[in-house]
């Protein structure tokens, strides 16, 4: 069985009167190891599959193999603690704690694991030299510039060993300079073996992915291998 | 992972200094309150029980109730029936026949005008017998006391409490010297030993002279009172049966005096106390809770202000239980460091207290400890329903807040 599975997923909020249907019946394959952009414009439902995709929202029918479990009816809890070990998300605006520091902010997924404060130290600072930021571990997030920044989150979101990465727009509020280091990152991630889905509504940037998902108002239009040049 | 979450939480606290200062505010009023107005409460008492106790525990008095005769300074002195409610001293003294009873001291009471040279004073006048000094516990500072020859022989001779005996002879020694009583020249036998004060009165302000000689003084042959000795306080219920027995045929009725024994006083005036404490103590405790909702209050904006946070929070992996746990710690620790800070501040109140208003206050572990422990579950009660709102958000809801 492939790491992620998608079979028919609907997802509708109510407003008012009429059931607003976001997800029309997504069903969609990736396997492990796999590089996968998620495009579409605004309004296309992209953030909506990224909740599910990622465990934080549940999809009103469907269903969703994570690892061979399926997510779809689960409790609130025991989402939280397929996140805590399946999934690294990568926001578009960082997402760091501003009273922590670098390491601390690292550290956090792995206090919720119940790992001892010596090896959260040990392991934060290991995912923090993965992506450069060896030099860093005691700033804090204002003192560090928004390529630095979403570094440091992505180290938050390895420093788990998950398998999945969820990135949503992960270069959407740096310069291009800075973005292409973070798709850099991500790229080494890929190439060391981690599946990596990644959401952006950026050409360039889902370029840089295997494959590229087109969805629009909630069903998948197309998904096409990339040929790297 | 409890411990990183108390570290978590101080350094909330500490980003936000100010806040949570005030925050904590309702929680040190309240436990300040409640210490300081709790030892103040039972230094007054400890305080007012040992000066009874220093009286003696096994003194008894007696207190005739009924209005003493218009001064008259014809008939009383001869007349032995007096109108009923009125004890004589010679009844008094015969009390000391009743077995069990030590010592009987009839106290002729009045107010008298004292003169020494040109320097006047007003105060009592007691007029008692040898066993008063005893019985009540004075020592002496000069001279002696009254003795029973002075009494059988009617001796003009006076005993000074210490604060007239300042009044009327400043820092001369009194003793051999001659005073005036209502005109009448008295020798000056002795100085008592000061003794201070209780419930507000000087124990310090009179002039003892022999009773025999008081009746003629005052004018008067009712006495006031009668101090009555024990010869052991057990037993003490059987004494005060066979005293009330004389009283009720010589007075008739058991309202024209009253027999109180120092325990009797005691246990009156702990009940009082006690109560007292309660009252204090519940209006200290309403105090407490007043500042729980204040931490109540500041929890729920903090959780609003902090929806994103917890949203990162839950988007990393954080159970319901983790940001329940992180948000009641955190209130808990604001009114722990409430309940510290009000604890050193009650104790450093009611020391200041204790010194201006010149009474001891007793600090009590367990007063501070049962006050601790009720703001820090004021903290988780008032912190519970912030923190389950906070562990209860969505956490796409809470990712959606900027």
């Amino acid at each position: 069985m492939a790491l992620i599975e998608m079979e028919q997923i609907r997802k509708s909020y109510k407003m008012a009167d009429e059931n607003l249907e976001v997800l029309k019946g997504i069903s969609l394959t990736i396997e492990q190891g796999d590089y996968v952009a998620i495009m579409g414009p605004s309004g296309s439902g992209k953030s909506t599959l990224m909740h599910i995709l990622g465990c934080l929202d549940v999809p009103s029918s469907g269903h969703y193999f994570l690892s061979g479990q399926d997510i779809a009816g689960l409790s609130e809890s025991k989402l939280a603690s397929i996140r805590r070990k399946q999934i690294g998300f990568v926001f578009q605006s960082f997402n760091l704690l501003a009273a922590l520091n670098a390491l601390e902010n690292v550290a956090l997924p792995l206090l919720y694991q119940g790992v001892s404060p010596g090896e959260q130290r040990e392991r934060a600072t290991e995912a923090l030299n993965q992506v450069g930021l060896g030099e860093r571990l005691h700033h804090r997030p204002s003192q560090l510039s928004g390529g630095q920044q979403q570094r440091v989150a992505i180290a938050r979101a390895i420093v788990t060993k998950p398998p999945v990465i969820l990135a949503d727009e992960p270069t959407g509020n740096l310069d291009s300079h800075a973005g292409q280091e973070v798709l850099g990152i991500f790229s080494r991630l890929h190439e060391a073996g981690q599946t990596v889905i990644m959401i952006t509504h950026d050409t360039q940037v889902a370029h840089h992915a295997n494959r590229i998902i087109q969805i629009l108002d909630g069903n998948i239009v197309s998904s096409q291998e990339v040929t790297h040049v | 992972m409890f411990s990183q979450t108390l570290k978590v939480s101080m350094k909330a606290i500490w980003a936000q200094k100010l806040r949570s200062l005030l925050t904590m505010l309702g929680v040190i009023i309240g436990v300040a309150a409640v210490i300081a107005l709790i030892s103040l409460a039972r230094g007054a008492t400890a305080s007012i029980s040992s000066k009874i106790e220093g009286l003696g525990s096994n003194l008894i008095t007696i207190s005739t109730t009924s209005q003493a005769p218009a001064l008259s300074t014809s008939a009383t002195a001869t007349t032995p029936l007096l109108p009923p409610g009125q004890l004589t001293a010679e009844e008094a003294l015969s009390l000391s026949n009743v077995p069990g009873v030590a010592n009987v001291a009839p106290i002729v009471a009045g107010s008298a005008t004292f003169a020494v040279g040109d320097t006047t004073s007003s105060a009592g006048l007691v007029g008692t017998n040898a066993t008063y000094q005893q019985i009540m516990n004075y020592q002496l500072a000069e001279g002696r006391f009254l003795s029973p020859l002075d009494i059988s022989s009617d001796a003009n001779v006076a005993v000074l409490g210490s604060q007239e005996a300042t009044t009327l002879f400043g820092a001369a020694n009194p003793v051999n010297n001659i005073m005036t009583i209502n005109g009448i020249p008295f020798k000056v036998v002795g100085v008592l030993a000061a003794k201070g004060s209780s419930f507000g009165q000087s124990e310090d302000d009179f002039v003892a002279i022999p009773w025999t000689v008081a009746e003629s003084v005052l004018g008067q042959t009712n006495i006031s009172n009668i101090y009555l000795s024990a010869k052991t306080n057990a037993n003490m219920t059987s004494l005060t049966n066979r005293l009330n027995l004389k009283l009720l045929t010589w007075l008739g009725s058991a309202n024209n005096y009253s027999l109180t024994t120092q325990s009797q006083i005691l246990s009156t005036l702990s009940s009082i106390t006690t109560t007292m404490q309660d009252v204090l103590g519940g209006i200290a405790g309403i105090s407490l809770i007043v500042g729980g909702i204040g931490i109540m209050n500041i929890m729920l904006v903090s959780v609003t202000e902090r929806t994103r946070e917890i949203g990162i929070r839950k988007a990393i992996g954080a159970s319901h239980s983790a940001i329940l746990l992180q948000f009641l710690v955190e209130s808990l620790t604001l009114a722990g460091l409430g309940g510290i800070i009000g604890i050193a501040l009650g104790t450093a109140i009611s020391d200041i207290l204790g010194h201006a208003l010149g009474t001891t206050t007793t600090f009590s572990v367990g007063t501070a400890l049962l006050a601790f422990g009720f703001s820090l579950a004021v903290g988780l009660v008032f912190g519970l329903w912030p923190a389950s709102r906070a562990a209860g958000l969505h956490p796409v809801d809470a990712l959606r807040i900027e």
